[in-house]
Parts: structure tokens; sequence; C-alpha cells
């Protein structure tokens, strides 16, 4: 039953971020959320974060985004949850593999980049809830980049 | 009122470097000259020395069209060499970085030591008789000069000093380059679809700040803002004096009241754009550095390296990576802004353009065009014609034909 529903909480993230209904993804978060984009770089030999950001200034952001220059046309998040475990504390860690495409204006799609989610989930009155994704990305040419989290 | 074809295709009423023809970033021919004329005579930035900080380090890049190592040797030296084998041509390094004090060739075995040598031909015996001797089967090397922590390089062995290349260029980061040791914590790269120049247009041409929302909300009309004046130095280096930017009125954003870089005033603003395509910019706690290799007149691979201090405790790196990350990386609030700004000119410069306007005169304050006519004229220089004009069109025709 809690496997589904945090099945279901990573098809939201994903479908609410797609479709640019930010409310819908904040209301996913539990309070102290945490979002981080990550990723290891060779050409430095350290895992560089791309993005830290507390539910405050994920806010701001989000609100900033329809004011951005940026790539027009829409992302589709594609997460599978391929392990969820339950932690000692009683949250779970859920991973899931995560591709990320990009259609144009013109109807061209590419692949925007790939990776994981790595997420720690709550539940607050049996609703499941994120309190942390790390977005661990293996793609690291991301064209000029992008306003909008992953 | 709207133009027609004649018309939109007239030399600008305006003295003669207060334009660029679109030739300049669209021209094959002048895209191979300036290969030729400019890019392999000047410096180029390499990497930053905490790349390679132990013997034996090194990093791979390659630069017009050349794969290089640059490698820190047994006497502490940096080097750079064409990573090419002597023997068959094979790729010698394969990694992007690595330690090596022996680089090994994968395919025969050939080695070469830290000072470019080749001290191992795999069954030496086969040369004996006709040669080569291992001596004469050295990499070729490039010459490479340090200053302020930052690796350069240049294909022209008769090319001027890095120093005298430099001049006084770096005097404003001097301080925050040096005082103490400097580590990366950020490196990406995309190919951005664009001619080569315009990533470092857009780095001094401040006037297009109007364009990125952050900017505009810390407010291009407040006071200081217009009164700093740039300066353009010897060999086309601009350099950006001072300047303290507010970040509290960006919506979860705070003050940088602390760890600001060495030498600098909280908060404060410095930028260096060394000719031909390097920018060096703090915002206080952060530091970027930007290069670029060209590959086309339209495509060019970009690089970007993020610095803070190698003393900082894990609390204050993270300040400066968030610090970062709120303009800079490829999730930045400005950085991706500026790649769609100029992806969108090289359209108009390939397709449609025939000049472009840098005609703003402000005092040198921060929004006068004379950062990019002072660029441009040590382009010209380089170049051995005006930008304006790059193929003798108008002065064969003259002006407004
Ligand atoms: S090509 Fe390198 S050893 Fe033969
Ligand atoms: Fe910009």
């Amino acid at each position: 039953m809690k496997a589904e529903q945090i099945r279901t909480l990573v098809a939201k993230s994903c479908l609410s971020m797609d479709d640019e209904k930010f409310a819908d993804y904040l209301a996913l978060c539990a309070d102290g959320f945490q979002y981080r984009i990550r990723s290891f770089s060779p050409e430095i030999g350290k895992e560089m974060t791309w993005l830290d950001l507390g539910l405050d200034e994920l806010k701001g952001l989000l609100e900033a985004v329809p004011k951005h220059v940026r790539m027009q046309g829409q992302m589709r998040r594609h997460a599978t949850l391929y392990t969820l475990d339950e932690d000692a504390d009683g949250r779970f860690s859920a991973v899931s593999s995560l591709i990320v495409s990009h259609t144009a204006l013109n109807g061209e799609t590419h692949l925007f980049a790939t990776g994981q989610f790595h997420d720690r989930v709550t539940f607050v009155e049996g609703e499941p809830r994120l309190l942390a994704r790390d977005v661990m990305l293996d793609t690291r040419v991301l064209g000029p980049g992008s306003h909008m989290p992953i | 009122m709207p133009r027609n074809a004649k018309e939109w295709a007239g030399v600008p009423d305006l003295p003669a470097d207060h334009f660029i023809s679109s030739e300049v970033y669209r021209d094959e021919g002048i895209f191979r000259d300036e290969q030729r004329l400019l890019l392999e005579k000047t410096w180029k930035f390499a990497c930053h020395e905490s790349e390679v900080e132990q013997v034996g380090d090194y990093r791979t890049l390659s630069f017009c069209g050349l794969p290089l190592v640059v490698i820190r040797g047994e006497d502490n030296r940096i080097r750079t060499f064409v990573n090419v084998c002597s023997h068959r041509s094979a790729e010698l390094v394969r990694a992007p970085r690595g330690n090596a004090r022996r680089m090994v060739c994968f395919f025969h075995l050939w080695a070469y030591d830290t000072y470019g040598n080749c001290v191992n031909q795999t069954r030496d015996i086969g040369y004996e008789e006709a040669g080569p001797k291992k001596e004469a089967c050295g990499l070729r090397s490039i010459r490479t000069e340090v200053n302020c922590g930052l690796v350069f390089i240049t294909l022209d062995d008769d090319a001027e000093t890095l120093e005298s290349f430099l001049a006084d260029s770096l005097d404003t980061l001097r301080e925050a380059l040096t005082a103490e040791p400097l580590e990366l914590f950020h490196y990406h790269s995309f190919k951005v679809r664009a001619n080569w120049k315009q990533w470092h247009e857009t780095n001094m041409e401040l006037y297009h700040e109007w364009g990125h929302v952050v900017n505009r909300q810390q407010g291009l009309n407040s006071p200081g803002y217009h009164d700093r004046r740039i300066s353009i130095g010897k060999n086309g280096h601009l350099s950006l004096p001072p300047y303290r930017v507010s970040y509290s009125n960006i919506p979860g954003w705070e003050d940088r009241d602390s760890n600001n870089f060495p030498g600098l005033a909280p908060g404060e603003i410095r930028a260096v754009d060394l000719f031909p395509n390097t920018s060096i910019i703090i915002r206080g706690t952060a530091m970027r550095i930007d290069t670029s290799t060209p590959i086309s007149p339209s495509l060019t691979l970009m690089e970007f390296r993020g610095l803070g201090l190698k003393s900082d405790t894990p609390e204050v790196r993270a300040e400066r990576i968030r610090n970062h990350n709120q303009y800079w990386g490829p999730f930045g609030r400005t950085q991706p802004e500026d790649g769609f700004f100029i992806e969108s000119v090289e359209q108009g410069n390939r397709h449609a353009a025939q000049y472009s306007i840098i005609s703003r005169r402000e005092n040198l304050g921060a929004h006068d065009d004379a950062a990019l006519r002072g660029y441009y004229a040590e382009w010209s220089r380089h170049m051995g014609r005006p930008a304006g004009d790059p193929k003798g069109n108008v002065s064969a025709e003259g002006p407004g034909k």
C-alpha cells in the first residue's frame, strides 16, 4: 500500500513539474524539504552540487520561472521507481530511474538528461510527502541550461 | 520606419568602429584567419593550477583542433604537450584528468616522462637498424606559463611572454587569485550554437543585463551602477571596476556579507575579460572562469569553472557553491539566459543580419559599448582588417551603397 502511494508521489512530482503546476508540486513536499541537483565531474574528480534549495528558495525560484528567458516547449520527466527501503526512522528511501526529454515548439524531441531521483519520503497524516530529493544527473552537458528544477 | 532590402544592407551611418559586420561571425575564411592570425598567436587560458596540483597530475583539453595534455612535471613545473603518441599517433592520455609519472600509450606501450621525453620504445631492438632513437621521439611541447595561478598556453613559439600579454589586466583580481590557494568546485561545458566571440562579447557588454530578470530585480538604475568606469587595457583586455551588489532583494537570497574573496568588499563584483576569450568574474563569495574553444564559425565549446578557497570549511564551501549556482552553472539564473541570447543572435547573424551596432556612449559607464569597440580594435589589429568591413566591400563600393 505504502509502496503504491510512494510510486504515485513520484509520478505526481513529475507530472506537476512537466505541466508547471508549481503549487501542486509544492503540496507534495514536507516541511523542511531540500532539493538538490548533483553530478560527478570526471574533469575535476569531484561530486558537484548544481542546485541546493530549501523550500523557501524553491518557491522563490518557481515563482520567477515564467519571467526567465528559457527553453521553450515541453519537458517530460519519465521516472520509474526501482527500489524502496524503509529506514530505521520509519521514513523511506526511494530510488527512481529518470530520463527527461524536451520537445521544442517545432515538435522536435531530444533527450535532455538521464539520471536518478534519490528521494526521502515521510508520511504526514497518512499521505506520503517528499522530505528530500537529490537528482543525481548522469548528463552534464545540458545545452545552455535550464531554470526549471528537474 | 521599416527599411527595404537596400537600406537594410546599407552601411550604418555611424563611425566606422561603431558597428560590426555579420561576416565576422559567419564567414568561413574569416574563421580560418582567426585561428591562424589570432587564436594561435595569443595566450589561451588552459586550466587553473590547482587542477594539476601534484607531480604527475594531468588534465587534457583541445585547442585549435589540437588534443593537448597539461601535466605537472617532476620538477613541479607545469608543461603542455600535444596528446598524441610519437609512434603511430594514438591518443596518449585518455582521461580528462589523472596522475601519471609515465604516460604510457595504450597501443604499443611506448612511454613518456613528465618532461615529454620518450622513455620507452617497446622491444626497442626493432629500431636499432633503421631508427628512430628514443631521443628523437619526444612529445610536441606547447609553450606554457602560469600567472596568478592561471595556466596559459600559446601555439606560437615566438609569442610575447604571458606577463607582457596580460600586462596589468589582472591587477584588480590579483589579491583574490593569489592571497590563498584556490580550488575548483564546479566544471561544466557545452557546445553553444554560436560564434566563439559572442559569449565573450556578452560578458563584456553589460547593457544586456536588461535581458536578465535577476539583474533587473537588482536594479540596473540603482546608485553607483552607472558610475563605475570600464577600462580597456593593453592587448584588448577589459577590466570592470569593483561594484557592490545587493543580493537580498531576490526572494530567498541573502546578502554576501562574509566569506568574500580576499581583497573584495562584501558582495562586490569584479570582472576581467581577457582577450580573446576568457573571463574571470567574482561575485563576492564565488569565482567563475569562462573560456571557449572555437569549433566552427557557428559552434563553440564553452567551459565554465567555479572556484573557492582551498581552506574553506565544508559549510563555507557549501555557501560558496550555493552563491555560485544562484547565477551560474547549468541551473543558474543568468548563465542559461546568456546561452539563449547568443544562440538567437547567431541565427540572426547567419541568416539575416548585415551589421551589429556597438555605438553606445555613456562616458565609459557600465553600458558603454567602448568595451566592444576596444575588443574589435584589438581583433582588427590581429586580423589586419576592420570588423565593420572585414572583406573590403564597403571601401570598394563606398558607404551606403
Ligand atoms: S601508437 Fe603509441 S605506442 Fe604505438
Ligand atoms: Fe549575462
